[in-house]
């Protein structure tokens, strides 16, 4: 009986204590230390932002660079650590799909990707901070293993590639030069081989290498979307190295060889991936001419299942960079690890496509409803604390097409402003006086999703859309999504990346195609689009799509909430870039260095 | 009057007055803790049933500008991510946590004893093949076997409930089947054969009285784990679908994501499913005292006559000295 009461007085002190702990302040919001604001929606490229400063390290060198800022000399040597949340799903992308083979970011090298120059850690002249890619806006882009490419006639492109870049000293490569004969054999394997992700997908009429250092591709027609998939998401690979083994030779990570900074030096399941600086790299700093890259010499990535665990190794200084952390994620860190570098990025928003080939949501009425019935003032005010753009649709802020929301025609405006009263009229119009009943799938990997969702349903729920939610496990989800089989609204990805990957949302046919919409008219416009090469019309045509998309109204459009990057300051020469063209999460760091002094003493870790 | 006489009289008193009132009597006079468990146990039935009324807020309302807020007088507990006021909803997160609780423990009871007691008393062959069934069922991993059979039977709330009675109930069968056993060698069912009582007679008239014990326990037990579990099929998108609240649900979805910025998310769904368990548990305790067969001719329903007794004797005692 004593017994009993003395746990019930520990048991009601303890609770005492996390009820009194529980009526502290909420984290602050404001920001110490360096914070960077990425782009939002306001500007375009060209506008510049603020870029963390970076102090230098007492007894350090300073130089002056090819723009004529003092920087800190870099150092040669350390170790820059990142964590992953799985293990890469293959090392040959052309049996997989280049998001899942990440290593090849650091062994290999697409002809062109996206120019760190102008980025946050150059000039600053543009958001090149997510992984995307804007084949049109050519300042954007850099040859890379190719020096230069041409388009001497609409669907013939013409890449001369750099001389005397070599092959990692690898067996069977062995360190010899890359040519055109291997270009040649990279982008058709990719074009024809089934596991392929850009299989059969336009392929070009002819490969044809004309020189040593020159590839000539021929397609049909111009489309901008052939430039993505043939130089810049496909990697260079040897084919003697990828013919071993049967054509799979890639597959194997010990045989992973290429151009790259990096070679794969140590692959352990479950636990972690090793590269070591590939000493006979082409590249130089494009800033202090002269230093050969990369500055890092060893670049590891733990894989880290549990996203808790990542989260605790960033906070102890286990690994030095970590990307996306969401509100609720970062907040903590401002109090625990000031010190903790950070940048905010805008992705693409959130969205629900709808149905568009069944009623009630074929007719516009009903769509629009939908749509005023939102209210994103309060979801961007409220939900994601003012941490949020409210239009990134259907391209972001930062590309040249996209129209500001106070830009936009009145009838859009309308349409994606909250209006209850006219969402009901609109029903009423569409012969739904008493409202509508429809199902939202969510993916319930996604919490923030399932908490949207929630609280669009009270919204709807309060002109008479009565919504109920039908959360699935992803595997489900996303069969459920690509199926297209749904008759309800269901949760989308992240849209708004880049142009000819939004336009796939409403292509007849397209596997994207997840608003179910087959107009004829958009068809022939987004074919018209792709087809573009002059920079001025695309750009007129662009804008004009993107506005009809909008008024169309195919999907929900949410605002799009930011997300950050946060780093250690001991990685210098690094400003938050998450990404340098589509599904290359890694180039970023070759221009990057550790700063072994201002590592240990902060850590105690000598490099 | 004597004082012999006088604890007759008592424990006549007692045997003309109901189960359910005798239990209630000796559960307030002798069982402190388990009427605190009681209470607890009455207060979250009632706070279930009229949530409604209770609540300030509809579970699913969110109030313009106050997203994350801390307890304060306009909201008692905070509010969350949504905006929404947490109070209401640990309010109508009692109806779903008790409804799935605790009808979920009932099937799990329902199922153990009906397949632990025939199990255990029938015995021979049909107690291997049977438990041989229960091995196979245990062999597989309980969150596994959750999911599949949420998949194939889909999400709500029934569904839930007879997935988890169903799981934890064959689990159960076997405390039940051993403690049947156990009572099953004791004389007075060899009696009750002995006088012609059927299988079933003997069952509910002398082996469930005295496995009632452990069946409270495992009802008590299962409570709480079975509102774990169910926050478990939540989070994987098998539980309760969203926006109803349920505690678990509270503390595995959003709250934990928040728990570092806004501790008020977890802590009051976690206070009020701790104090729903540790009532549950207290009050079964004490209920298992009170029904225990074995103690009636102790501190059972008749016991307090024979403390009357010997406080008559010691009274006689004293007096003569």
């Amino acid at each position: 009986m004593h017994r009993k009461v003395t746990w019930l007085l520990i048991s009601v002190a303890l609770v005492a204590a996390l009820v009194l702990s529980s009526c502290s302040q909420p984290a602050p919001t404001v920001t110490p230390g360096t914070t960077v604001k990425g782009t939002t929606g306001a500007t375009s490229p060209g506008t510049t932002t603020s870029t963390p400063t970076t102090s230098v390290t007492p007894g350090h060198e300073t130089i002056k660079d090819s723009l004529g800022r003092t920087v800190e000399k870099p150092i040669y040597g350390g170790t820059l650590t990142l964590a992953a949340a799985t293990d890469p799903k293959d090392f040959d992308e052309a049996f997989s799909n280049t998001w899942l083979t990440p290593t090849l970011g650091m062994t290999n090298d697409p002809l062109v990707t996206v120019d760190w120059r102008v980025g946050p850690s150059g000039t600053n002249e543009a958001n090149i901070m997510q992984d995307t890619y804007y084949p049109s806006f050519t300042q954007w882009i850099k040859p890379h293993l190719a020096e230069s490419y041409e388009i001497p006639s609409p669907g013939v492109w013409i890449y001369n590639l750099r001389k005397g870049v070599l092959f990692q000293n690898k067996a069977p490569v062995n360190g010899r030069e890359f040519t055109s004969a291997d270009a040649a054999y990279s982008i058709n394997r990719m074009y024809t081989k089934p596991g392929s992700w850009i299989y059969n997908a336009h392929p070009p009429t002819s490969i044809e290498t004309p020189g040593k250092y020159t590839l000539k591709l021929t397609y049909d027609r111009y489309d901008s979307y052939d430039f993505i998939r043939s130089v810049s998401i496909t990697y260079m690979v040897a084919k003697e190295n990828i013919e071993q083994n049967n054509g799979e030779g890639g597959r194997n990570w010990k045989n992973a060889v290429g151009t790259g900074p990096y070679l794969l030096n140590d692959y352990v399941v479950g636990n972690s991936i090793t590269y070591k600086k590939n000493p006979t790299y082409w590249e130089t700093d494009p800033f202090i001419p002269g230093n050969k890259l990369p500055y890092i010499d060893t670049f590891k990535v733990l894989i880290i299942p549990d996203l808790s665990t990542r989260l605790a190794a960033l906070r102890s200084g286990k690994i030095d960079q970590y990307w996306p952390l969401t509100y609720e994620q970062r907040q903590p860190f401002l109090t625990s690890n000031p010190q903790l570098k950070q940048r905010s990025i805008t992705g693409g928003s959130y969205n629900i496509y709808l149905p568009n080939n069944v009623a009630p949501y074929k007719d516009i009425k009903v769509r629009d409803a939908i749509s005023e019935a939102v209210n994103r003032d309060l979801i961007i005010n409220d939900f994601f604390h003012g941490e949020a753009v409210r239009l990134t649709f259907p391209v972001l802020p930062s590309n040249p097409e996209y129209t500001p929301f106070d830009k936009l025609p009145q009838e859009i405006k309308d349409k994606l402003t909250y209006n209850p009263t006219n969402a009901k009229k609109l029903l009423a119009d569409a012969g739904y006086p008493t409202g509508i009943s429809m199902k939202l799938t969510v993916n319930t990997a996604n919490q923030t999703a399932q908490d949207m969702a929630a609280l669009l349903k009270s919204m709807w729920d309060s002109v008479g859309i009565n919504t109920t939610l039908v959360p699935v496990e992803n595997a489900v989800f996303t069969s459920t999504l690509y199926a297209h089989k749904y008759t309800d609204p269901i949760w989308g990805g992240w849209v708004g990346q880049y142009l000819e990957g939004q336009l796939d949302v409403a292509r007849t046919g397209m596997p994207n195609n997840h608003t179910l919409v087959s107009d004829p008219a958009y068809d022939a416009k987004a074919t018209e689009l792709l087809g573009t090469a002059d920079t001025a019309t695309r750009l007129t045509r662009a804008t004009a799509l993107n506005l009809y998309m909008l008024q169309q109204d195919w999907m929900v459009i949410l605002p799009s909430p930011n997300q950050w990057a946060m780093w250690q300051p001991w990685l210098k020469r690094y400003s938050g870039e998450v990404g340098m063209g589509y599904c290359h999460i890694y180039k970023q760091y070759v221009y990057a260095w550790i700063d072994p002094d201002l590592k240990f003493q902060m850590t105690g870790i000598k490099e | 009057m004597g004082m012999a006489t006088l604890a007759i009289e008592k424990a006549q008193t007692r045997k003309s007055r109901s189960l359910f009132v005798d239990v209630l009597a000796r559960l307030v006079r002798e069982k402190p803790m388990g009427l605190v468990g009681a209470i607890i146990v009455v207060i979250m039935f009632l706070t279930g049933i009229f949530a409604n009324f209770l609540a300030p807020h509809g579970y699913n309302a969110f109030i313009a500008g106050q997203f994350l807020k801390p307890p304060s007088l306009a909201f008692p507990m905070g509010t969350d991510n949504v905006g929404r006021d947490i109070f209401s909803r640990v309010i109508y997160g009692a109806r779903v946590s008790m409804i799935v609780g605790l009808c979920g423990s009932v099937l799990d009871v329902f199922v153990a004893t009906i397949i632990g007691s025939m199990s255990g008393f029938i015995g021979g062959k049909f107690d291997m093949v049977v438990q041989r069934f229960v091995d196979a069922f245990m062999c597989f991993p309980g969150l596994m076997l959750l999911i599949t059979l949420m998949s194939l039977m889909g999400t709500g709330m029934a569904q839930v409930i007879f997935v988890l009675g169903l799981v934890w109930g064959v689990g159960g069968s076997r405390v039940v089947r051993g403690a049947v056993i156990a009572v099953k060698e004791n004389v007075y069912i060899e009696a009750s054969r002995a006088v012609g009582g059927s299988t079933r007679t003997t069952i509910f008239r002398h082996v469930l009285p005295n496995i009632l014990a452990p069946i409270i326990v495992l009802f008590t037990t299962a409570v709480g784990g079975i509102v774990l579990a169910e926050a478990s099929l939540s989070f994987l998108g098998y539980g309760i679908p969203p926006p109803t609240p349920s505690w678990g649900g509270m503390l595995g979805t959003s709250g934990r994501s928040y728990m570092l910025i806004a501790p008020w998310m977890v802590i009051w769904p976690g206070v009020a499913l701790t104090v729903a368990v540790f009532g549950i548990n207290m009050f079964g305790d004490a209920l298992r005292d009170l029904l225990d067969p074995r103690l009636r001719g102790g501190v059972g329903r008749y016991g307090s006559a024979r403390v009357e007794r010997i406080k008559s004797r010691i009274g006689a005692t004293k007096s003569a000295r």
